[in-house]
């Protein structure tokens, strides 16, 4: 199915260039007075939240409970950590969707379905961006044509087999117990299963949620200058991406507060159990791939290998706030199938890491 | 989250509107839309982004990144300022145009197909939408939190809640606490708390002197030591863990409170079963630091 075949999607896209709207009246336009008028309003309404920024805090003294405050200081950090990543991701999905010349993807990258997946799963790293600015990213590649098993393959490989990544995870385990390699080669398996398995799927399209395949028709068929386009994705993708981003860090900052970690920690060195205590503090954590491997540096001394590799595994594919992301994108069937399938590799890779290493 | 847009939008082709009166109440309805889509979209990125760079301008963004990544988070919530702004060039629900609309020219009624299918908002329509609205009531509660409430460090249950698994490795910390003549002027209480839990030669730091600061935590039910504890992070407040070190304070509880931020100048001891402390020449009061945090 997706073969070859760049996809439905990019086919209405050329389709779309001759079609009827091409007629419409008035192409629309970005100059002149509304748009300055618009400028200004925004520029106002920026002014406007600088002023309650600066002024507000200044009028409510009391102080919050601590836990609530706590929840809301780890919500708040993980948010300042995580938008430029999705800045980043979102200009580059303005590159790709809007700039790239038509034909540019299709003729670089492989035309079978495994090797282009196989490629795929390393683009990650030529692309500098953590898992949260993946998903805007990935969304403009499926804007563009490439079908939902390549760019699932993309989303799970690169949050692992990127650079920044590669270094960090070394800087804190060098080559001890095999975790690094562990890491390295699993997420790759994991990222080529899961896109050899979607890509099996009789209907693609269906993986989507039905309001991201009307985001793309919407997309494909916009009119207008470069600029104009380039803006109105900007506008889409952060429709979609902030809200799932704000409730996902939100959620990783409950969960933080309110599931003692001790529970989970006083699991410690059982070679089975601690494989699946690590899993679950890896999705409720909610760490970003570049800098997991420090914190769980610091739960090496008393947890297994193969735990502490499973956490290293499954934390940057489908933590709590990669889940909102994803559910963005992918309908809520596709995410339980992914969710199931890294949970499960990573208890295997665990477990056999304990095993044999 | 889910499809809240596109169950609105599609709401409104359903009826014949006619007359004028309709019009104007569903023109006012997608106004009210289009501009919910462009704050939980743009506003609420460039909400975050204005917090972000109020922070970075009073040197408090640390309370939540590290350092180092701090330039990335400016030059990344300047990049949304101006793209929010300049966003706003575009008429208003101009994203959401459909090339080849269901939506603005079928007021002619050529397909009713269409308008029977969302005459009547399925169940999951309702449902989705009714998600779609909490999630973004959420999403602009916790932004708002970001603007409204003032920033604040982790507090001390939270490290003491955490505190078990204290004295772990930190970052790097095993290289250098294992090594040879290791340069211990610079460790932080996070440095020496793995020093004091993992060093083979305990003998080797005894007499070291130390200037460390932090907050005071018990240790155990102890009534001559304290820890001195700090939060440790390596990237953003999330993984944030507790280090501490004990310290020599005899009566210390009838001095200090529990979270008391002290600054420690003294010298490491081994006892004789060799586990090392801190016996300080002196502990002064101090408020808690700007940066409340070792990185």
């Amino acid at each position: 199915m997706t073969l070859t075949t760049p996809g439905r999607r990019a086919t209405a896209a050329r389709d779309g260039a001759a079609t009827p709207h091409a007629l419409r009246a008035e192409p629309p336009r970005l100059t002149g007075r509304t748009a300055l008028i618009g400028a200004a309003i925004g520029a106002v309404v920026i002014g406007a939240l600088v002023a309650i920024d600066a002024l507000a805090p200044h009028l409510f003294s009391a102080r919050l409970p601590n836990r609530l405050q706590d929840g809301l200081t780890l919500s708040l950090s993980v948010l300042f950590e995580a938008l430029p990543f999705v800045i980043l991701g979102v200009l580059l999905s303005i590159v790709v969707q809007v700039w790239l010349p038509a034909g540019v993807i299709e003729r670089v990258l492989p035309k079978r379905g495994w090797a282009r997946r196989a490629v795929l799963s390393l683009l990650g790293m030529l692309i500098p961006v953590c898992e949260c600015g993946n998903v805007p990213f990935a969304r403009g590649l499926m804007m563009r044509g490439l079908g939902p098993a390549e760019a699932l393959t993309f989303l799970i490989a690169a949050p692992i087999v990127n650079p920044i990544v590669i270094l960090t995870t070394h800087a804190a385990f060098g080559f001890d117990g095999g975790i690094l390699v562990a890491r390295l080669v699993g997420g790759y398996l994991v990222a080529n299963l899961i896109g050899w398995i979607y890509s099996r799927h009789p209907d693609p399209d269906a993986l989507l949620t039905e309001r991201f395949r009307d985001t793309c028709e919407v997309v494909v068929h916009e009119q207008g200058s470069g600029i104009r386009r380039s803006l109105a994705q900007f506008l889409i993708e952060l429709r979609a991406v902030m809200p799932a981003l704000i409730i996902g860090s939100a959620l990783a900052g409950a969960v933080q507060v309110l599931v003692p970690r001790d529970v989970l920690l006083a699991i410690g060195s059982n070679p089975l159990l601690s494989v699946v205590a690590m899993i679950a503090l890896a999705i409720s954590v909610a760490i970003c791939s570049n800098v997991d491997s420090f914190f769980a540096l610091s739960f090496a001394s008393t947890f297994s290998p193969g735990a502490i590799v499973a956490f290293l595994l499954v934390g940057p594919l489908v933590d709590i706030k990669m889940m909102a992301l994803l559910r963005t994108t992918f309908t809520a069937r596709t995410l339980a199938g992914i969710v199931g399938i890294v949970i499960l590799f990573g208890f295997a890779l665990g477990i056999g890491v304990n095993v044999f290493a | 989250m889910p499809d809240t847009t596109t169950a609105t939008r599609r709401q409104t082709h359903a009826p014949r509107a006619v007359d004028a009166h309709d019009h104007a109440a569903e023109a006012a309805g997608s106004r009210a839309r289009a501009l919910g889509t462009r704050w939980l979209g743009a506003g609420l990125a460039a909400a975050l982004a204005v917090a972000t760079l109020a922070l970075a301008a009073t040197g408090r963004l640390t309370l939540y990144i590290s350092p180092e990544t701090v330039w990335f988070a400016v030059a990344a919530a300047i990049v949304t300022l101006v793209g929010a702004v300049w966003s706003c060039a575009l008429p208003l629900g101009a994203e959401q145009e459909h090339g080849h609309d269901h939506g603005s020219h079928d007021h002619g009624g050529h397909d009713h197909g269409h308008a029977q299918d969302h005459a009547r908002p399925s169940a999951r329509r309702v449902v989705g939408a009714v998600a779609g609205a909490t999630g973004g009531v959420i999403a602009t509660g916790v932004v708002a939190g970001a603007l409204l409430l003032p920033p604040a460090s982790l507090s001390v249950d939270m490290a003491m809640q955490r505190a078990p698994m204290g004295n772990v490795l930190f970052a790097g910390a095993d290289d250098v606490a294992l090594g040879a003549n290791t340069d211990t002027s610079t460790f932080g209480i996070g440095g020496w708390a793995s020093v004091f839990a993992t060093g083979s030669r305990p003998e080797k730091y005894d007499g070291s002197s130390v200037t460390l600061t932090g907050f005071l935590t018990p240790s155990g039910s102890a009534k001559d030591q304290a820890h001195l504890t700090r939060m440790v992070i390596s990237h953003c407040v999330l993984d944030a863990q507790p280090a501490s070190v004990p310290v020599q304070i005899t009566g210390w509880q009838g001095q200090y409170a529990v979270g008391d931020w002290v600054q420690v100048k003294g010298t490491v001891r081994a006892s004789a079963d060799g586990k090392l402390s801190i016996v300080p020449a002196s502990v002064s009061k101090i408020p808690e630091p700007k940066d409340p945090y070792e990185h």
